[in-house]
C-alpha cells in the first residue's frame, strides 16, 4: 500500500520557537483534497509554510511521501531540498521575478535539472492552459492584476509536483481566474496530485472536498 | 578673487584642449578604480547577498564588521597594504610596492567593505516573500540567492557605483601606495594635492573640474538605474 502524500500527526509550527497552530493528525492521499479553514491569523499560512518545508517543525511528525521531517531526523533534513521539490505552494500574494513570463514558468523547472527541451514544451502547456502564450515575452512585472494571478497559477502548476499548496487562493483571483483553478485543480487531482486549500470563507468557492480540516487559535 | 578667476579659466582651457597632463591623470584614475571595483563587486556582491540571505554562524558578527569598515580611512588602508607590500612585508619580494597594481589592490580593500555593505542591505531589504517563492518552486540556496539578488540588482548597481564615487576620490592609497609618479601612478587626486601644494592651482582646478564631473556621472547613472524602475 503506497504511503499518504501527507501525513502529520501532533505537528506544531510556529514562529521564533513559540507554536502557533497544532494539528491532532492529518493524512492527504492522491487525488484528495483537504481545505483547512479558520479566521484570519489563526495559522494556516503558517502551517502551510511547515508542510511545504519552508520552516522547520517546532514538534510532532511530519511526513512528505512517506519520508519523515522532524528535528531530529538528521537523514531527512539532509534530503530537505528533494523532498522540498515534491511541494509547491501558492502563495496568499501573487508573486512574480522580475524576468520574462516565460523564465518566471521555467524557474521551477529549471530548479528540477530538466533538459531545455521539456522545460520549453512544460512552459508553453502551462501558458497555454492559462491564456498567456501572447505574453511570453513580456516582462512580468508588467502584468496585470489578472494576467499576473493567471502567471503565478501557470508557475505552480507546470511543476506538477505530488502536493500543491495553495493559501487563501480565492481572495485574490477574480472571476476570470476562479474557474480556470477549478479546472487546473480538477485535472491535478485526476492525475494523482494531493492538494491542501487554506482559506478563511469555504462559502462560494464551488469546490469539491475530501476533507475539512477546522483550525482554531491556540491562545 | 582674480587669480582665483584666470585659474579657473585656465583650467577649462586644459579640460578643453584635452591636456595631456589631465588626460594621462584621468586615464590612470579610471582604469585604477574601474579595475578595483569590479574585483571588489566580484567578491562583494555574493559576499553581501549572501550575508543578507544565508543563515550561518558569525553572520551578524561578519556584517557588524563590514559595516565599521565602511568609515576605513584611506591612509590606513594604505598603512597596511604598504605594511604587506614594502620590501620586509610578506608580499615584498612581488615587487608590487609603487606600481598600478598596488594602487588596484590598496583601492579593491578601500571599497570592498562598501560593496559587501551596501549589497546586503539592498538584498535584505527585498520582500523575503521572493526568497520563499523561489525555495517553493524548488530552488537550491544559490538559485534562491539569484532570484532574491535579481530583485535588489538596483540596489547593487548603486552600491558598485558608490564604491567607484570612493575609488576615483580616494587620495591617501594612491599616494601611499603608487608613490605619486609621473606617466606611471599619477592619478587625478593624487595630482591635485602635488599641484596644489606648489601653488600651481590651472592643472589642480581642471582636474578637480574632470573629478565633480565624473562623480555627477556616476550618481546620475545610478538615479537613473532606480528610477527606471519607479
Amino acid at each position: 500500500m503506497r504511503p499518504p502524500v501527507l501525513w502529520c500527526e501532533g505537528l506544531a509550527c510556529g514562529h521564533g520557537g513559540e507554536p502557533v497552530v497544532r494539528l491532532a493528525s492529518l493524512s492527504v492521499g492522491e487525488g484528495e483534497t483537504c481545505v483547512v479553514v479558520g479566521p484570519n491569523g489563526v495559522g494556516k499560512s503558517t502551517l502551510l509554510r511547515c508542510i511545504a518545508l519552508l520552516a522547520p517543525p517546532l514538534g510532532g511528525t511530519l511526513e512528505l511521501l512517506g519520508s519523515r521531517i522532524g528535528d531530529h531526523d538528521r537523514s531527512a533534513r539532509s534530503r530537505l531540498g528533494s523532498l522540498r521539490r515534491q511541494v509547491t505552494l501558492l502563495h496568499q500574494r501573487p508573486v512574480v521575478f522580475a524576468t520574462d513570463v516565460r523564465a518566471n514558468v521555467a524557474f521551477g523547472l529549471r530548479a528540477r535539472g530538466l533538459d531545455r527541451q521539456t522545460v520549453a514544451e512544460r512552459v508553453e502547456r502551462a501558458l497555454e492552459q492559462v491564456g498567456l502564450s501572447e505574453l511570453a515575452g513580456r516582462p512580468a512585472p508588467r502584468l496585470s492584476g489578472g494576467e499576473t494571478q493567471r502567471l503565478v497559477i501557470a508557475r505552480a502548476f507546470a511543476l506538477e509536483t505530488p502536493l500543491l499548496l495553495l493559501d487563501e487562493p480565492f481572495s485574490y483571483l477574480d472571476a476570470e481566474a476562479r474557474p480556470l483553478l477549478h479546472r487546473l485543480l480538477a485535472e491535478r487531482r485526476a492525475q494523482g496530485g494531493a492538494v491542501v486549500i487554506a482559506t478563511h470563507d469555504l462559502d462560494g468557492s464551488g469546490l469539491r472536498i475530501d476533507q475539512r480540516l477546522e483550525l482554531e487559535r491556540l491562545r | 578673487m582674480t587669480d582665483l578667476l584666470e585659474a579657473c579659466g585656465a583650467a577649462l582651457r586644459l579640460v578643453a584642449t584635452a591636456d595631456a597632463d589631465v588626460v594621462a591623470a584621468v586615464s590612470a584614475s579610471v582604469r585604477f578604480s574601474a579595475t578595483s571595483t569590479v574585483l571588489a563587486s566580484v567578491v562583494g556582491v555574493p559576499l553581501g547577498a549572501l550575508l543578507a540571505t544565508g543563515s550561518f554562524w558569525g553572520r551578524r558578527a561578519t556584517v557588524a564588521v563590514f559595516d565599521t569598515l565602511l568609515a576605513l580611512p584611506t591612509v590606513v588602508v594604505g598603512l597596511m597594504v604598504y605594511a604587506l607590500l614594502s620590501r620586509q612585508g610578506p608580499l615584498g619580494g612581488l615587487g608590487l610596492l609603487f606600481t598600478p597594481g598596488a594602487i588596484v589592490i590598496g583601492q579593491t580593500v578601500l571599497v570592498l567593505p562598501i560593496v559587501v555593505a551596501l549589497t546586503h542591505s539592498a538584498v535584505a531589504a527585498v520582500d523575503p516573500i521572493f526568497a520563499d517563492t523561489a525555495r517553493t518552486l524548488g530552488a537550491g540556496s544559490w538559485s534562491t540567492m539569484l532570484a532574491v539578488l535579481r530583485e535588489g540588482r538596483l540596489g547593487v548597481l548603486a552600491a558598485c557605483g558608490t564604491a567607484l564615487g570612493r575609488a576615483l576620490g580616494e587620495v591617501g592609497v594612491s599616494m601611499m601606495l603608487g608613490g605619486n609618479i609621473d606617466g606611471f601612478t599619477r592619478t587625478m587626486t593624487t595630482v591635485i594635492a602635488l599641484e596644489t601644494s606648489k601653488g600651481d592651482f590651472e592643472l589642480a582646478l581642471a582636474l578637480g573640474l574632470v573629478l565633480l564631473v565624473v562623480a555627477f556621472g556616476i550618481n546620475l547613472l545610478v538615479r537613473l538605474g532606480r528610477g527606471a524602475r519607479s
